[in-house]
């Protein structure tokens, strides 16, 4: 079996109660409830193959972590004929216990360790939750412990360690057991940046070891330099699903060249270009990829201006996935 | 596959652990909660200086039943400490984590917390009993263990509430004290209706009853009381799980409008 | 702060207290009725004409009551102080323009209305039925003032126990021992009569008698003499107790500051 996760025709509704402010309102509720139906997701299919790694966007209540809990078995999916969930065999909500085997989550906003004691007491405990046999723990441990560099943390309280120190440990929890799946969720979240680019490097690191990875972050430069394949999510539908470098392709063919110049000149009319922003020292312009080529306005542009610097940019992938969402909504 | 009493090792391994790191906040709390019960003794023995027997009870009656159910207290919220407490990570998402787990989700979900000033009562408990009832410790303490069983059956009923409540914070508080204040009191001086009461919502059988079954040394009765609380333990195990049903469902939230 | 904005708190609070109605405040007035309901109950199953030497039948019945709802007045103080100093939210509100205790107050008045209209809502029909209607008016409305001012005594040696966090990190024993001290000296369960002579004479002299037993008896048998006493000591203790909370909070700031939070 290639696939690790096979999701088709996947529906959640939820039915909350609504309740108005104040005590009428209360009481009324009592007595006769109104609800109101959100449609969580809607019918959203893909297949993740084993050894791949997932990124997950979309903005807040899009639906990404109802999907995520119904991967991992605490939400039951709304009934459908033709519905078909299955991580590594099993029908998450159905066979979870036997599945929480051979999956592995690490939450970026709540800690699964205890703050008040170190790390290695935690460990001990997933150990038993997992049941891993004594030696196989040991040495697992310590092979987790070199690769993740937690050696000099073992013994120190939690709530003594950085975050980024505290996301190696998180991730060490999680892997105990050999998990064939792994999930992440927001795990950047408050790192600096050159904890977050260790932790990058673990992420790919446990990938290239065979790990499934489903990674779920709000910052797509974590998505960009780690995952294979993106997936946006926006109001419970996927309005996405590619790698990354043909979902820059397929939804924005822009580019930004921005102009240093060494004197002023008139503005420069050319078609297919779009002048953003033009002062005495710097220009600004946005090229259309479709209407003309880089290489006439280069042409043009260095026809045209006194360069004195020039810088040639892909348009910010927050462009990229607002640009998606507006044309999903 | 899983091996419950290894995890349970586990976890009451790192609690007592995490006690030692707070070793002086551990101490004042058992300490202080021992002190605590201790008082209601006086309390007791002036009630019944007034008052003279009432119903055939006297101070050190009262006394006894206080101490039984302070042990069963005790028991519940040592060993199994997070009792009273499930509507929290409920309300906050943490609940998730215990169904995430290979492990059955009601014994995991009553690991995650213990109440150090329980162990204060524990020791109140057994000094009452050593002193009241040692001629009947083994039955004593059967009982009592049975009276704890019971109150940890109406505790897991009362946190099955946060499955269908939306803000169960301050109804779980009130069960839990109604159930846990007049429980201990000497439930057998109570006026007929009331005492009725107690007995019919099965709230006697948390600390009255196992004072009666040393009382009247009967074993029979320690056998009732059993019943009661496996029957009691079982149903409330059956709520519980019947409640995960309805979080798994996600229909839990009220919307504000 | 100012006064109107002290005020504002307390209406805050209130009006918060009226939308919760139903999920706050009803419950903890079945709380004090299942408590009064008991001891009532307990002492239901004694024939007496007189107890104490004082309390009729109905007074006795009253009594208990009353106890209990002035008990339960206003939440409590203590386990919100400790929250606020372990989170640090104490050190933050030290540096604002406005008197912590002060706003603690205010918060917690505000507190009361509707909890005790929810109490009484259940609790006066309870008493009618078990006890009569043999309260008499003016006891009533002296009476209140003197509930008033137990509660403000309450709240200050709350406040004072509560700000002991600021030395020992937690202040919970010390709760739970203040909260049975009122049970036994406060004359919960029992008026303080019940201490033999001595005794008596100096627990009737200490703070929790002028918060339980003292308004509660008032209420039942008033005295014009002893309402004026009552009323005279606990003004006395409100002075004594504001100056001790007023250098603890003092002592407690310096702490602060000097810790940096």
């Amino acid at each position: 079996m290639t696939d690790a996760i096979i999701v088709e025709h996947l529906h959640k509704t939820f039915k909350t109660k609504v309740k108005g402010g104040g005590f009428a309102a209360s009481v009324r509720s009592l007595f006769n409830p109104e609800y109101k139906t959100t449609r969580a997701v809607d019918n959203i299919s893909f297949r993740i193959p084993r050894g791949q790694l997932v990124g997950f966007i979309g903005p807040n209540g899009a639906g990404k972590s109802t999907t995520i809990k119904m991967l991992t078995g605490i939400l039951y999916p709304d009934q459908h004929a033709n519905l078909t969930v299955s991580v590594l065999g099993m029908t998450p909500w159905i066979e979870r216990k036997k599945l929480a085997y051979r999956i592995g989550t690490v939450f970026g906003q709540r800690s699964q360790l205890w703050m008040h004691l170190p790390p290695q007491d935690s460990f001990d405990l997933f150990a038993a939750i997992y049941s891993i046999p004594e030696d196989t723990y040991r040495k697992r441990l310590k092979h987790l412990v070199e690769t993740f560099e937690i050696q000099d943390l073992l013994t120190t309280p939690v709530r003594k360690l950085s975050l980024g120190q505290r996301m190696r440990c998180e991730l060490v929890a999680a892997l105990l057991h050999d998990p064939e799946v792994l999930y992440l969720d927001e795990p950047s979240i408050g790192l600096d940046i050159l904890a977050k680019k260790a932790l990058r490097d673990h992420i790919k690191r446990i990938n290239a070891q065979g790990v499934t990875v489903l990674l779920t972050s709000h910052d797509l430069d974590d998505i960009e330099e780690v995952c294979d394949r993106v997936i946006i999510i926006n109001s419970g539908h996927i309005v996405h699903d590619s790698s990354f470098d043909e979902l820059r392709k397929s939804y924005l063919q822009k580019k930004l060249i921005t102009v240093h110049k060494r004197k002023q000149a008139k503005r420069l009319e050319l078609q297919g270009v779009h002048i953003a922003h033009d002062d005495k020292d710097v220009t600004k312009l946005v090229v259309d990829t479709k209407v003309t080529d880089i290489h006439t306005v280069l042409s043009a542009v260095a026809a045209h201006y006194a360069i004195d610097d020039i810088e040639i940019a892909d348009p910010p992938i927050e462009e990229v996935i607002e640009e998606i969402y507006r044309r999903s909504a | 596959m899983a091996d419950n009493w290894r995890v349970y090792k586990e976890y009451f391994r790192l609690h007592l652990k995490t006690a030692m790191e707070y070793r002086f906040n551990f101490f004042a709390q058992t300490i202080g909660m021992f002190l605590n019960d201790s008082i209601w003794i006086v309390l007791w023995f002036l009630l019944f200086r007034e008052l003279g027997t009432i119903n055939g009870y006297n101070a050190a009656d009262a006394t006894l039943v206080f101490g039984i159910g302070a042990l069963g207290f005790g028991l519940v919220f040592v060993f199994f400490g997070n009792a009273n407490n499930i509507y929290r990570s409920v309300e906050d998402g943490g609940f998730d984590f215990y169904l995430m787990t290979p492990l059955d989700e009601v014994f995991h979900a009553y690991l995650g917390r213990m109440m150090y000033s329980a162990i204060g009562d524990v020791l109140f408990g057994m000094m009452i009993i050593l002193v009241l009832a040692h001629d009947q410790l083994p039955l004593a303490l059967c009982a009592a263990m049975l009276g704890a069983i019971v109150l940890f059956a109406f505790e897991m009923m009362i946190d099955s509430l946060s499955f269908f409540v939306s803000r169960p914070r301050k109804i779980s508080a009130m069960l839990h004290r109604i159930c846990v204040s007049v429980s201990v009191w000497p439930v057998d001086t109570y006026s007929a209706g009331l005492r009725g009461v107690m007995y019919l919502t099965m709230v006697a059988f948390i600390a009255a009853v196992p004072r009666n079954v040393v009382a009247s040394a009967s074993w029979s009765m320690l056998g009732w009381l059993a019943v009661v609380a496996t029957l009691l333990l079982t149903t409330s195990i059956l709520l519980f799980k019947f409640g995960l049903r309805r979080y798994e469902s996600g229909n839990m939230m009220t919307t504000r409008t | 702060m100012t006064f109107a904005a002290y005020r504002g708190l307390f209406k805050t609070v209130v009006k918060e207290d009226m939308l919760n109605f139903f999920g706050d405040s009803m419950p903890s007035a079945v709380v004090t009725l299942v408590h009064c309901l008991v001891t009532v109950s307990i002492y239901a199953a004694v024939q007496k004409t007189l107890f104490y030497g004082i309390f009729s039948w109905g007074m006795m019945v009253w009594y208990l009551i009353f106890a209990q709802v002035i008990l339960s007045a206003g939440k409590g103080i203590i386990k919100e102080i400790n929250a606020d100093i372990q989170t640090g939210a104490v050190a933050t509100a030290m540096s604002k323009p406005y008197s912590y205790p002060l706003s603690l107050y205010a918060t917690f008045l505000g507190s009361i209305p509707m909890e005790l209209f929810g109490t009484l809502l259940i609790v006066i029909p309870f008493g009618i039925f078990m006890g009569g209607a043999m309260l008499q008016a003016h006891a009533i409305l002296f009476g209140v003032l003197l509930v008033f001012f137990a509660v403000t005594i309450n709240f200050l040696i709350s406040l004072c126990i509560g700000m002991i966090a600021f030395w020992t990190e937690d202040a919970d024993p010390y709760m739970w021992l203040y909260s049975k001290l009122m049970f036994l000296v406060g004359g919960m369960f029992f008026p303080l009569d019940v201490f033999p002579a001595t005794i008596g004479v100096i627990v009737k002299a200490l703070p929790p008698a002028f918060i339980i037993y003292y308004p509660a008896k008032l209420l039942v048998k008033f005295s014009w003499s002893e309402f004026l006493y009552v009323a005279g000591m606990q003004l006395l203790y409100i002075a004594l107790l504001s100056s001790i909370a007023y250098l603890m909070f003092k002592r407690a700031t310096k702490k602060v500051m000097v810790n940096g939070g």
